[in-house]
């Protein structure tokens, strides 16, 4: 298989401005999947469950029911284990082979909602069951929950980090409106992780199929974006547009070169990246701006280094046109909402309900050119709420957060 | 690039105010006016980006934000002077930049003065004032009384109380 991923790079304009000023330059990278033969990912699923009292009911049904639809869609060659947590943690379903199908789904069928919640003790004995199977394919914990644990989220963030150390990545499901978004996407920043929203117990086990569904097209890892720029140019930041909104860490290697891991690829999810570079003073001529490697190892059989390139240059001219590629416009209108968004609830929280107001607005119409219309309606509905003086609903900020990255299920 | 509605100077080449978020192409300058019909004229606020240069760096008001996890809570200081980072003690005169005691800093084992962030040049750094139970970076320890550089997106912790830092 050659170059199963292709890169392309769309610079906003088709110019530069020639000028003694330094200038913002921004770049959007379309990484595409090519159709390939699929092979199924071996996978070593975990599933941590919050069973708290707040579980009992319609969630707890939805989420059995997911968890025996995730053992109907597996076989020997995957292993699966169900560990749930209240005050303390218990397993439920051994980590095991797929051998048995009616006998796992038995098992999960005797999960009780009951006591509170402390998720450090859930993750803790999920990294251990997690680590039992020998499975030569990807490893992930699946925590769902609906709930704030109080005293340990120290001890879950380190948890978290040492399962995205050893290679387990982590996803974590947030239902309803009480969960502690600030922990759980403190805890997903790691590789190979991160964190949704379920607004309906309707939507979990829709949700836990598509996770799995992606897990098992996982065509690469270990993906890294290398960047090579001017020595004095920056890499100012750089945004995942897609599958969702996220911010991603380059690393700065020195004399223009700076790295961006990005984790997992999963097949027919193209990626894409907006990068914002500040370049130094040009003067005209045509400019070589950056280029771009795409690196990863192929996962199944051998573990082969692969790459896909693309440079991009561009004139340097007196007078800069102000057309924009709608594409990366869209895209850029995207990532401004999101962040946009963010600073607009730092803004409630500080009691400055004029500036979040007008930031959420402002969302809104982002959203809005964007084509993201029913987002849009709900970041105004939201921005009015707060205007006439009243409290933003839980719901609808976790919606925006979460709908701005596209990171949110249910209705 | 001067932002029409947030008067926000932009780098060149910007196509929405980093500060703001309206479009800065004149092409859109109608279209934005509708929805920055709340907006105060000439009001300056002292917002800033969410990474790199931000727009208060280049004015001079530098500002940490960062955010509690175990709560939530949203810490927006400035920097101009150093910050001390402790817990509040009027009876014993402790009485830092930045007080943890309402985000469960005595159980989470803050120190009453337990570091202490400064600026010089572009680079902040953090100081662990030889606290009880230690100052870290990325779950790395930090040796107390020497200078460590600290950066957005790093995760502080201090005890066991982690601080998500945002912008510094």
């Amino acid at each position: 298989m050659s170059n199963p991923i292709t890169l392309t790079v769309q610079p906003a304009r088709p110019e530069l401005q020639a000028s003694s000023n330094p200038q913002l330059v921004y770049l959007f990278v379309k990484a595409q999947t090519v159709a390939t033969a699929q092979r199924t990912m071996p996978l070593n699923v975990c599933l941590v469950l919050d069973r708290s009292s707040s579980m009992r009911g319609d969630r707890l049904f939805h989420v059995k029911e997911a968890a025996r639809q995730i053992v109907s869609h597996l076989d020997s060659s995957h292993a699966f284990g169900v560990v749930a947590f209240n005050d303390r943690a218990e397993v439920i379903v051994p980590s095991q082979q797929v051998r048995d199908r009616d006998t796992l789904s038995q098992m999960i069928g005797g999960l009780e909602a009951r006591g509170g919640t402390e998720m450090a003790q859930g993750l803790a004995v999920g990294l251990q069951e997690i680590e039992r199977p020998k499975i030569n394919g990807l490893s992930r914990l699946i925590l769902l929950t609906d709930g704030r644990t109080y005293g340990d989220e120290h001890a879950c963030v380190e948890l978290a980090r040492r399962a995205q150390r050893r290679g387990i990545g982590l996803t974590t499901l947030g239902v309803g409106t009480e969960w502690n978004e600030d922990l759980l996407e403190t805890m997903t920043s790691g590789p190979n992780s991160r964190t949704q929203y379920i607004a309906s117990a309707k939507e979990i086990a829709a949700v836990f199929e598509r996770e799995v569904e992606r897990l098992r097209s996982t065509i690469a890892q270990n993906v890294e974006l290398a960047v090579a720029l001017h020595p004095e140019a920056q890499l100012r930041s750089i945004y995942r547009v897609a599958p969702f909104i996220t911010a991603v860490q380059p690393q700065n290697m020195g004399n223009g070169a700076w790295r961006v891991p990005v984790g997992e690829w999963v097949a027919q999810e193209d990626q894409s990246f907006m990068l914002e570079l500040v370049l130094p003073p040009v003067d005209a001529g045509t400019k070589p701006v950056a280029r771009i490697d795409l690196r990863y190892e192929l996962i199944g059989g051998a573990v082969a280094q692969n790459a896909a390139s693309a440079a991009v240059q561009l004139p340097a001219v007196a007078q800069q046109s102000q057309s924009v590629d709608d594409d990366v416009r869209k895209a850029l209108e995207r990532v401004v909402a999101y962040q946009l968004q963010l600073r607009a609830w730092q803004s409630v929280s500080e009691g400055r309900i004029d500036d979040a107001t007008k930031r959420l607005q402002t969302a809104g119409t982002h959203l809005f050119n964007a084509g993201e219309v029913e987002l849009a309606e709900t970041v105004h509905a939201e921005a009015t709420r707060l205007l006439q003086g009243g409290p933003t609903s839980a719901d609808g900020r976790k919606r925006i957060k979460y709908g701005t990255r596209g990171l949110v299920a249910g209705g | 690039m001067v932002c029409h509605s947030c008067h926000n100077q932009n780098l060149l080449g910007a196509i929405f105010c980093l500060d703001c978020g309206t479009s800065l192409l004149p092409q859109d300058r109608k279209r934005d006016t509708t929805a920055m019909l709340g907006a105060r004229p000439g009001a300056r606020s002292s917002q800033a980006s969410s990474s790199g240069i931000s727009a208060s760096v280049l004015r001079g008001e530098r500002r940490l934000r960062a955010t509690v996890i175990n709560n939530g809570r949203h810490i927006n200081v400035p920097l101009a002077v150093p910050v001390l980072i402790g817990r509040q003690d009027s009876a014993r005169g402790f009485f830092p930049d930045l007080d943890l005691n309402n985000d469960g800093g005595y159980d989470s084992g803050v120190s009453r003065r337990h570091a202490r962030i400064s600026v010089n040049g572009e680079a902040a750094y953090i100081e662990d004032l030889e606290s009880a139970n230690g100052t870290f970076i990325n779950d790395q320890r930090v040796p107390p009384r020497k200078l460590y550089h600290l950066k957005a997106s790093d995760e502080l912790r201090l005890g066991s109380l982690i601080l998500r830092i945002e912008q510094i």
